[in-house]
């Protein structure tokens, strides 16, 4: 479907060439295997990276997210070839500096309110799992 | 009534055609019959809506606004005030919001009523509407295809006549790309343009709120009352906001219109190449000049964007403790297993996809490879855009490189389905307004046209877009059966 059967020529009468198209160099990109070696992410890995999101991921998923980062990564890793020296990481999408506010009380105390979304609270705390022996 | 535009309907309010009442029962009677199929919503707000119509009725006079008694509905991740808020997730299955987004706030000042909360993928995660925790919502065109997504609820509504209108937020093409798959109008302002405030944060340097309408003129209307700063959104900016609708018709003669080469080659379908040309063509009629340019970095948004959002998601999400709201799992060992659990259990797979793949980049010793390197990628691809629009007005080109697909098509292939946003994922890199109106139909399934402007100019594309739907009628398509 996404791949058309001809090149498209445009009303203003040029053609779009044999240059790659975007879609064609991304499914390049995404029908190489994830190289054995060098790419594809371990199983150790996984379990790290869900571990640091705290995420509890079921044994028979971790193969799951092994083959679908390794992917997610190896098509990411495009990125490599764009010349960026001397370029300034973005910031904000308009390059606009954020304003400070005067450092004033604009909320009201709404703590009733607001617990009454938590599932456990007691005596106007919120309860987790005991922490301190 | 269901068949009016939003600008109709506020004439036939204020000339008493009929009443608020009777038009919110005769949607609400709508939503019940057809909403079983298509599963735009998640919530349906009826007795609120009823009481507010007849409030806005008692309430009419020479003073109202016009959105004063118009029913719209609300994509689920705006926060309502003491109506659920999801976020299409099981994570907030049981959140009622304590308070109303800004965005809310100022269409209910407005007088607009609420019909209920609109489906949408996961967390906004997802452009089919299928990671839904509700289940997905089927396009009113073709029910065994996807409506697109993430505002694939708002989106359905809209088309299937269910709502006139419905609020929708865009962080990689969710409001364009839905539109453009359901044959009505979508418009994401420009960053910073729409508050952010009770909008639940997926990517924060790309989420922008917008609308699904049937018409540009109707995107207008709301936009005009959404848009503005508020305090409450440090990144809202503070820059009057002008008369959208005032601005509509404008003459297009001498309008300069960039067509980007890398959108209109061989991977666009043929099909909807075809719709997108005549539809420069019906442009350049009213006196538009077309020329191509290029955007020589535009092939890495989709990479890049795929840094960038589960990044900042990674971030955003790591809110969801289990504690102060949300999920909770039960009788957990201990802290740590309570927060694996509740967020192991809370959140679907494409939502877990993203969060492990932003904790990935962001980890110790990858930062600099993938999140730095990405967002200088993001300036590259901002200055394509900047440098494009000293040379013309707006771009135009195809919103989606193909019509709806369907349902399961493509569920199983994570990075396929990211291909969908190829040509709007960049809008959102830059920052910048877009929209999509309908400009053709290929085997009976709507084709969008994005119609891209600089920083801040909604209005032009707004008006663009409302000549276009002057000299056209593809907007004004229904889709068959009870959905007409």
């Amino acid at each position: 479907m996404l791949k058309a059967d001809k090149p498209v020529n445009l009303a203003t009468g040029a053609t779009s060439g044999k240059r790659e198209s975007i879609i064609e160099t991304l499914y390049k990109v995404l029908s190489a295997q994830p190289k054995e070696a060098c790419m594809k992410l371990s199983r150790h890995e996984v379990e790290s990276i869900a571990h640091l999101a705290r995420l509890e991921i079921s044994a028979d998923e971790i193969p799951v997210y092994v083959d679908n980062l390794s992917r997610i990564i190896d098509f990411v890793k495009q990125l490599e070839q764009a010349d960026t020296d001397g370029v300034t990481p973005m910031a904000h999408p308009l390059n606009m500096s954020q304003p400070l506010r005067d450092d004033v009380v604009t909320e009201m105390d709404q703590r009733a309110l607001y617990q009454q979304n938590a599932q456990v609270v007691e005596s106007g705390l919120y309860l987790v799992p005991r922490v301190i022996e | 009534m269901h068949g009016m535009t939003l600008a109709g309907i506020a004439r036939a309010l204020r000339a008493r055609e009929f009443s608020s009442e009777e038009l919110v029962r005769h949607l609400l009677a709508r939503i019940e019959r057809l909403d079983g199929e298509l599963n735009a919503f998640v919530t349906v707000t009826g007795e609120a809506a009823v009481a507010a119509a007849r409030a806005a009725d008692a309430a009419r006079g020479e003073e109202s606004g016009p959105l004063a008694g118009v029913p719209i509905a609300h994509k689920d991740i705006f926060c309502t005030a003491g109506v659920k808020t999801s976020c299409g997730s099981r994570m907030l299955d049981n959140f009622v919001s304590p308070y109303d987004a800004t965005v809310v706030e100022r269409l209910r000042a407005a007088g607009s009523i609420m019909l209920g909360k609109t489906n949408m993928d996961e967390f906004a995660m997802g452009s089919s509407n299928e990671t839904s925790f509700y289940g997905p919502v089927r396009n009113p065109w073709d029910l065994g295809r996807v409506p697109g997504g993430s505002s694939g609820g708002s989106a359905a509504a809209v088309a299937a006549r269910l709502a006139p209108a419905a609020t929708g937020t865009d962080t990689g093409g969710s409001i364009r790309q839905p539109a453009a798959l359901a044959g009505i109008t979508g418009i994401k302002p420009t960053y910073g343009r729409v508050s952010r405030y009770g909008m639940i944060a997926f990517a924060s340097s790309l989420d922008q709120a917008g609308v699904l309408t049937r018409t540009a003129e109707d995107a207008a209307m709301l936009l005009a009352t959404m848009s503005g700063h508020d305090p409450r959104d440090s990144t809202s900016v503070d820059a009057p906001v002008p008369d959208y609708v005032a601005g509509l018709g404008e003459s297009l003669q001498g309008l300069k219109i960039g067509v980007v080469e890398e959108f209109m080659d061989e991977g666009l379908d043929t099909a909807n190449a075809a719709a997108i040309e005549a539809a420069l063509k019906v442009l350049e009629g009213l006196g538009a000049s077309v020329r191509r340019l290029s955007l020589p970095s535009i092939g890495l948004s989709v990479p890049t964007y795929y840094v960038v959002a589960p990044a900042e998601c990674s971030s955003n999400l790591s809110r969801f403790d289990g504690v102060r709201f949300g999920y909770r799992a039960t009788d957990p060992r201990d802290l740590e297993d309570h927060y694996k659990r509740s967020r192991g259990e809370g959140f679907g797979a494409e939502v877990k996809r993203r969060i492990m793949t932003g904790t990935y980049v962001l980890s110790a010793g990858y930062y600099d490879a993938y999140y730095l390197k990405a967002q200088r990628v993001r300036q590259l691809i901002a200055a394509d855009f900047r440098r494009a629009f000293e040379a013309v007005d707006v771009i135009v080109g195809p919103t989606t490189p193909t019509p709806a697909f369907e349902l399961g098509a493509k569920v199983d292939d994570p990075v396929t389905m990211y291909l969908n946003d190829i040509y709007t994922i960049g809008v959102n890199l830059a920052g910048l307004p877009g929209l999509s109106t309908p400009c053709g139909f290929v085997e009976g399934l709507p084709v969008g046209l994005q119609i891209v402007g600089r920083a801040f100019d909604e209005g032009r594309i707004l008006n663009v877009a409302h000549r276009f739907q002057q000299e056209t009628d593809w907007h004004a398509k229904a889709p068959g059966g009870a959905f007409a």
